[in-house]
């Protein structure tokens, strides 16, 4: 059912702050958290990616916000998805055959943990048959890459998990130890691209593409010597010895994703389960002002939807609305993109907002 | 291995020796995708949808042309001479899924 338009009625919105370009904001260890909860305030409903809401052991957990990886986000932009909200999942566990013993244990010791303290539903748990060989790269452009060596081994223990009866599925795969230590160095320092998550995102995209289920990654990695001067926006990776806590919270309460296109029999009906959320609602895109050429960011800009650009969320990258030909509302800060959002809300041009504003008169003229 | 990293320069032998391995492979690829020309750079957000269709369309026309199903995609650099009538490229980083 539709809701009646009102101002207190939310306004869904989706956030999107790309993995592996070393946004100076959400670039680093779940640091783009507290935008998030803010623009979840400000709109009353908040879809983002894994990126923005994972701290390692440091989570979040807001009914306004909605906790969608980034393959199924773009096909929710694309208008492929609808998202339906669940009380709770059964997320099940898949664990890379190249993960050492010990760190294998401390990850199942985590899951537990989840359990035995937050309440959650893990399991079942299930290890691929031969490590998936995760390989680093880095591209022209600065970002983070990479990929599976045996993509295939990852598919069928997604499918056998699933089987099994897992509705979502936390994904840890052992990284290389042998990473770049200058970059790692910057990275700590607050001044660096995550090295791994462009591999993280290859991961979960491929198997949440695969299963049609939510699906989130943590990389296990051995634990790093003590760094004094640490950024605080990467101090949540060093809390633990895992990364695991943020991602079963996330997926323990991850929307359903509901295809609409056929041959689904929702593609042909308006009838949708309770709450959910159909990408036709969508009112505006919020991404980093150079960071706009991604899927989500373009496939809601076609649709005419209002495109956030935060200046003041610097990248590796310099893809603006200028360079690609797309109007944005320029924000400088997460807090100014807020007020935008609450405006929108409201029914409040965003234009009215701000000075010079432009006579009608010329522009009659035009048309 | 089934798990291949390629650019645009990369050669036939190497794309044949990428097929030849079978299983669902994973192959990274950059692209230069041609963008059309911007009439006048917008300067604030309408309802209406703004020269970015073309931009989509150019940059999923492109991924068609690929083997594969894009599993990521992003441009992560435009190009070209800015304004009226200016030949603009994107660079597109992709990560392709290629199953057998």
């Amino acid at each position: 059912m539709t809701p009646a338009i009102g101002t207190t009625t939310p306004l869904p919105i989706l956030l999107v702050i790309p993995t592996g370009i070393g946004c100076h904001i959400g670039g680093y260890a779940g640091d783009g958290l507290p935008a998030a909860r803010l623009l979840a305030a400000a709109s009353g409903c908040l879809i983002t990616h894994p990126n923005v809401m994972n701290g390692a052991a440091l989570y979040w957990s807001d009914p306004r916000i909605h906790y969608v990886e980034g393959w199924a986000l773009n096909r929710f932009a694309a208008g492929d998805l609808a998202l339906a909200p669940v009380r709770q999942r059964q997320v099940g566990l898949l664990l890379d055959a190249g993960i050492e013993p010990e760190l294998r244990q401390r990850h199942l010791q985590v899951a537990d943990a989840c359990r035995a303290t937050l309440g959650l539903a893990v399991g079942p748990v299930l290890t691929t048959e031969r490590p998936l060989g995760v390989a680093l790269s880095r591209s022209s452009s600065g970002a983070s890459g990479g990929g599976l060596l045996h993509p295939d081994e990852l598919l069928r223990a997604g499918e056998r998990l699933r089987e099994a009866g897992a509705t979502a599925i936390a994904v840890v795969t052992s990284f290389p130890d042998d990473n770049d230590q200058q970059e790692l160095a910057a990275y700590r320092g607050g001044n660096g691209v995550d090295g791994l998550a462009g591999a993280e995102a290859v991961i979960s995209h491929l198997l949440g593409r695969h299963l049609g289920i939510p699906c989130a990654h943590a990389p296990a990695l051995a634990p790093l010597p003590l760094e004094i001067g640490l950024d605080p926006r990467a101090a949540a990776e060093e809390l633990g010895h895992t990364f695991l806590p943020c991602v079963l919270v996330g997926l323990s309460r991850a929307p359903d994703l509901v295809p609409l296109l056929p041959p689904s029999p929702l593609a042909a009906s308006a009838v949708l389960p309770a709450g959910a959320i159909h990408p036709g609602g969508i009112g505006a895109v919020v991404a980093p002002a150079g960071a706009l050429g991604g899927e989500a960011v373009l496939r809601c800009a076609e649709r005419g939807l209002p495109v956030i650009a935060v200046q003041g969320n610097a990248c590796v990258l310099e893809v603006t609305g200028a360079a690609l030909g797309i109007a944005v509302l320029p924000a400088a800060s997460y807090a100014e993109a807020a007020g935008l959002v609450l405006a929108l809300r409201e029914g409040i041009a965003p234009q009215a907002l701000v000075r010079p504003l432009a006579s009608l008169g010329g522009a009659a003229e035009l048309l | 291995m089934p798990f291949i990293w390629l650019s645009s320069a990369s050669t036939k032998s190497e794309l044949l020796a990428a097929e030849a391995v079978g299983a669902v492979r994973l192959i990274a690829r950059e692209l230069w995708v041609p963008l059309p020309a911007v009439a006048s750079p917008p300067a604030a957000a309408s309802r209406a949808p703004s020269s970015s269709t073309s931009v989509l369309t150019a940059v999923l026309a492109a991924l068609d042309r690929e083997e594969g199903v894009p599993l990521r995609w992003a441009i992560t650099a435009v190009d070209g001479a800015e304004g009226e009538g200016g030949v603009r490229r994107a660079r597109l980083e992709v990560v392709l899924l290629v199953e057998p």
